[in-house]
């Protein structure tokens, strides 16, 4: 039905066919009935006329189905002398053929409306979810979960990969977005759940990209697929990396400075005790008593240096500090 | 290992017990004057020929003016590990073919004057040289006063960790 109705598709030639049909029927009312007094039989071609009318025009149609009944009728009661009743009847059956074809015709015309819309409709939404798939900032892998093989990658996972899209489609998933071993895929094998995950990616040159990874299971063309959605996390493992070693480094100089002051003035702190309890019992000349205190004095010295020493290694190691703030710290 | 309040004593212990078994000692002081160690010594009977000291803290301390002592070479500052070290390998040298034990009083007191990645490396090259010549060294510290990182360092180039507390081997 495609195919003859789009070989006849234009316009002129359904008008040109529809007159030639009816010069021919029109001939053979006049031939077959009004001269060789023939009443059936002829007017079966009538149908090729209307038939046809009727698919192209729907219920216009009807119009010309009357025009042939009424030439039917006119001709065979009038001229012939017939029966009114079956020239009516074939007239009527004109009509009624014509009318069934028409709405037939016009339901298969709404169908294929919808039909067409619907496919606009489709066309643009895929066009619309490729634009998605194209210029999102994440990677997307779709992989074939039986074989494991990718299937399609969008422009972040290839530009992350490394890697022409051929040589990423075909190729084990395990090879680039997966680093597990063959048989042991956390979704497919070992059933587990990825989902916002923290997982590496392997490019081209084997290395390891940090990414955040969330596999869906989706149906394309009817058969699952794995939809493996990920972001390249570098950067904020760069400043993860960074902010652990400033606190490191934090930690070191606080306990640089609990060795390096605390157990200093705690040892100053006993020495003085001590020697206090040595000149109450009288175990220290006046000379070793002045040394004694010259060195403790010296000690506490020592401890406001180491002060200064570690405010100045603090002042340089980290951020930003008004000149105010770093004078007094430093001085 | 130590107190805080039990290290003065344990010095003398020590002392006391080592060279009860014939042991010559070196010893490396960075908190208290050998002067003062000294008498401490005479009075607790240790026969001062037995002890040879390497006195960091007299001649920073300004005491210039105390009576020179035998079996005893000062070092300027405490912070000078150079020195300390020489003053130490000589004062081994002095002691060839007897036996040695050398002791350190106190890594805390150390801690004053340098910082404790400089004291690390000194302990490995102290322990390194007592090693080679196949000395006994003691290194006297508080426990309490050291960052557990640094004294798992320390402890990696000691034979023993003993709590002198208890006189237990932690190690």
């Amino acid at each position: 039905m495609a195919g003859f109705s789009n070989s006849f598709s234009d316009e002129r030639m359904k008008i040109l066919t529809l007159i030639i049909l009816a010069v021919i029927c029109i001939g053979l009312e006049i031939l077959m009935h009004l001269y060789l007094g023939v009443s059936i039989g002829y007017t079966h071609f009538f149908y090729v006329l209307l038939v046809l009318a009727a698919i192209w025009y729907q219920k216009k149609a009807i119009v010309l189905a009357i025009i042939l009944a009424t030439l039917h009728i006119a001709v065979g009661y009038f001229i012939a002398g017939e029966s009114i009743w079956a020239l009516a009847l074939r007239g009527a059956m004109f009509v009624i053929v014509t009318l069934l074809v028409a709405i037939m015709s016009e339901e298969l015309e709404l169908s294929r409306k919808k039909l067409f819309t619907e496919k606009e409709r489709l066309s643009e939404s895929e066009g619309k979810l490729k634009v998605i798939f194209t210029s999102i900032q994440t990677g997307i892998v779709i992989v074939e979960p039986e074989t494991h093989t990718i299937v399609e990658a969008n422009p972040v996972a290839i530009k992350l990969i490394g890697v022409p899209l051929e040589e990423i489609v075909g190729k084990l998933c395990h090879h680039f977005i997966c680093p597990a071993d063959a048989g042991k895929c956390p979704i497919t094998d070992l059933g587990n759940e990825v989902d916002n995950a923290e997982r590496v990616l392997l490019n081209f040159r084997g290395e390891k990209i940090p990414i955040i990874k969330t596999v869906t299971p989706v149906y394309l063309n009817g058969r699952k697929h794995l939809l493996e959605s990920f972001m390249d996390i570098t950067e904020r493992k760069k400043t993860e990396l960074l902010l652990k070693e400033t606190n490191e480094r934090y930690i070191g100089y606080i306990k640089e400075a609990a060795m390096r002051l605390r157990t200093p003035v705690e040892v100053v702190g006993l020495n003085l005790k001590l020697i206090g309890d040595g000149i109450i019992k009288g175990d220290y000349s006046q000379e070793e008593i002045v040394s004694l205190l010259k060195l403790q004095a010296k000690n506490m010295e020592q401890i406001q240096q180491n002060i200064r020493d570690l405010n100045k290694t603090i002042v340089s190691s980290f951020g930003e500090i008004s000149p105010a703030s770093e004078k007094f710290l430093t001085e | 290992m130590a107190s805080a309040t039990g290290i003065r004593n344990k010095n003398i212990e020590l002392i006391k017990a080592a060279v009860d078994t014939d042991y010559y000692l070196i010893v490396v002081t960075t908190n208290q004057l050998a002067g003062i160690l000294k008498k401490n010594y005479d009075k607790h009977g240790i026969p001062e020929e037995k002890i040879y000291f390497v006195d960091a803290v007299t001649k920073y301390a300004g005491g210039t003016n105390l009576p020179p002592m035998k079996n005893c070479r000062y070092i300027s500052n405490p912070g000078n590990l150079t020195d300390m070290g020489i003053a130490i390998i000589e004062s081994i040298k002095e002691l060839e073919g007897k036996k040695t034990c050398l002791l350190l009083d106190s890594i805390n007191s150390m801690l004053i004057y340098i910082p404790s990645h400089h004291i690390t490396k000194f302990i490995h090259f102290v322990t390194n040289k007592l090693r080679i010549q196949n000395l006994s060294g003691i290194f006297l510290l508080v426990e309490k006063g050291i960052d557990p990182n640094v004294l798992s360092q320390l402890t990696t180039f000691v034979d023993e960790v003993i709590d002198t507390d208890t006189m237990e081997s932690i190690s």
